[in-house]
């Protein structure tokens, strides 16, 4: 198979580019041969350079229109990966040093000249190149940001990632100044800017390299931002963790602390309203009714609030078992009935003679319907109703007032913490904790059922639903849930 | 001569201001005889003479805590056949099954209704 090499020679002195072709022609074997074209200035140079294609330049550095080592850099820059063997005059080595450290593969002294000569320079010069490209290759193949920097200081070859990572052209940054302090073996950070004003950090690492036959540094740098980011982000989430951790232990002590003093102050009333300690005027009976009903409500938030916790917490246990939903509202709604003899309005239960069984830990359950029923007793005008059916795999029970209803604005914070909506009150000084629906929704999600709000058309009052699993349906999603639950049936 | 009929409760609570309050209210219902102490050790002195039905225990206290008490009292002849009713601030979530292991009979959560402590009084043996 012959080789064909492409050589374009551009030397102004038309007896050496006689020779030249002599010498080329001589060089030719059988299957090695060389095409020779000739141009005598820079600028013909580079108009054939970006014409057609060459294997390798011969350039003489004295020309016409331009002398010295900016001919190379032009041509190199013209060509970039084109091999260029430059031409030297006698005593002119140090140029030629120059030249390889400038990017050229090789230097010819020109007096030196012969055919042998000629073609293993150029042969040498192909092979060198063909072992540097391999080096090119293997550093543009990085996604990291690699720059190989000689000892002066001079960026002598960059990738597509270090160009993008400072936001360079190859032309504004090869051949320049490296602007950063170089320190082997050791990790630096550089801040440098991003493509929209935001700063990148990245990590920069160096390392000592050859580099086309000088000693050189390889500069290997990777954009962390992101995972700065994400460092910083976690760091942020445990300590936000840790400070509610901590106020949950906070308020957990204090309620707890607070439940001993309250003690003595409900037993201490107590004793007085029940005329344990003598017998009170009706004056003094109502200023001690005022303080045991305060009692009752700080009591029942403390209670609430420590449900509340544990229920979040997640170190609420959850005995979830089959039972009858109808047997459950039933009791419920004789225990509310007893409590609320003197109350105006009444409790109506509508429901199916036989519901199926759901699968939930049923004193729970007891109280999310308590609490449904004790706030629609407090905004009912005439009556409250509870309906229960079953549908597709659930149980649902909905608690019905013919009150006010609520704000629409407000259906969605309902069951947040402390939230206590501005519904006209149901009187007897008995306030609710704010706490009963978030217990509530708790609960629901602990039992694998749902909760939510609604208004009953036309200003008619609120509506609140429940749903809970019919037990059969329950044992394949909850299995592990379900398994204890059998365990313990 | 009806006193013999009386239920003897003991109450250990280091908390005199409670301790005074449920005092009164058990001896004004006419059915029991009340003694007090107001820590563990002289809880313990105090039970081996007084012999009690019920101790009603608070688990807090200085010295001989709650849990000891009652351990020494489970221990003696002379007090093993009480109830022992536990109070406490503190819910946590394995005070049940402590309280069971210990040989406790009832937990009293504070602050708790009259009602319920009576009906703690009043119902047998039975484990919480």
């Amino acid at each position: 198979m012959e080789q064909r090499v492409r050589v374009l020679l551009i030397e102004d002195d038309p007896d050496y580019t006689m020779l030249m072709s002599v010498y080329i022609n001589e060089a030719c074997g059988e299957t090695l041969k060389y095409l020779l074209e000739n141009t005598v200035s820079l600028q013909g140079g580079l108009d054939l350079l970006s014409r057609q294609e060459y294997d390798i330049v011969l350039l003489d550095l004295m020309l016409p229109d331009s002398q010295g080592l900016g001919t190379l850099l032009k041509v190199r820059a013209k060509a970039p990966g084109l091999p260029v063997v430059v031409l030297t005059n006698l005593a002119q080595d140090d140029l030629g040093l120059e030249a390889i450290a400038a990017g050229a593969q090789d230097f010819l002294p020109k007096s030196k000249l012969d055919a042998g000569r000629l073609r293993h320079a150029i042969g040498f010069a192909l092979a060198r190149d063909r072992l540097f490209r391999q080096m090119e290759k293997l550093i543009d193949g990085s996604p990291d940001g690699m720059v190989i920097v000689d000892r002066s200081r001079m960026v002598r070859y960059a990738n597509a990632a270090a160009l993008g990572l400072f936001g360079k052209k190859w032309e504004q940054f090869v051949g320049r100044l490296f602007d950063y302090t170089l320190t082997p073996d050791r990790a630096m950070e550089l801040k440098l800017p991003g493509k929209s004003g935001e700063t990148l950090t990245a990590e920069m690492r160096v390392a000592e390299i050859e580099w086309k036959g000088y000693p050189a540094w390889v500069a290997t740098i990777r954009d962390v931002s992101e995972l700065k980011k994400l460092a910083q982000v976690r760091a942020e989430v445990s300590e936000r963790r840790n400070s509610d951790q901590l106020k949950d232990q906070l308020l957990s002590t204090v309620a707890h602390e607070l439940r001993t003093p309250l003690s003595v102050i409900k037993a201490v009333v107590g004793t007085m309203r029940d005329d344990l300690a003598g017998p009170l005027t009706k004056e003094q009976a109502d200023l001690v009714g005022i303080a045991d009903r305060h009692v009752g409500r700080l009591t029942r938030l403390l209670n609430n609030f420590l449900d509340l916790t544990r229920l979040e917490s997640r170190r609420a246990r959850v005995n979830r078992q089959p039972f009858d939903p109808r047997a459950l509202i039933e009791e419920v709604e004789l225990g509310m009935r007893l409590a609320n003899r003197d109350k105006a309005a009444d409790i109506r239960f509508d429901a199916p003679k036989k519901l199926p069984s759901v699968m939930a830990d049923s004193d729970m359950i007891a109280q999310v319907l308590g609490n449904l029923l004790d706030n629609a007793l407090r905004y009912a005008r005439r009556s409250v109703t509870v309906r229960a059916s079953a549908n597709s795999g659930e149980v649902e029970v909905a608690v019905t007032d013919d009150g006010p209803g609520i704000q629409k604005a407000r259906l969605a914070e309902l069951f947040d913490k402390f939230i206590q909506l501005d519904r006209p009150k149901g009187g007897e000084g008995y306030k609710g904790t704010g706490l009963g629906l978030a217990i509530c929704r708790e609960i629901m999600a602990l039992n694998g059922g749902r909760i939510w709000a609604e208004n009953v058309p036309a200003g008619q009052g609120a509506c609140f639903r429940f749903t809970l699993p019919i037990a059969a349906e329950a044992a394949a999603p909850l299995r592990e849930e379900g398994s204890h639950a059998k365990a313990r049936a | 001569m009806p006193k013999l009929a009386l239920k003897k409760i003991l109450i250990v609570d280091d908390e005199r201001d409670l301790v005074g309050p449920l005092a009164t209210r058990l001896t004004a219902a006419g059915r029991y005889e009340v003694a007090v102490a107001y820590d563990g050790a002289s809880g313990l002195e105090r039970a081996m003479e007084f012999r009690p039905d019920v101790a009603l225990i608070d688990l807090a206290m200085p010295g001989l805590d709650g849990w000891q008490l009652c351990r020494r009292l489970r221990e003696d002849a002379r007090t093993k056949g009480a109830k022992v009713i536990v109070m406490t601030a503190w819910l946590s979530p394995d005070l049940g099954k402590r309280a069971h292991a210990e040989g406790v009979n009832q937990v009293l959560l504070k602050p708790f209704e009259e009602a319920d402590l009576l009906r703690a009084l009043e119902t047998g043996g039975a484990s919480p």
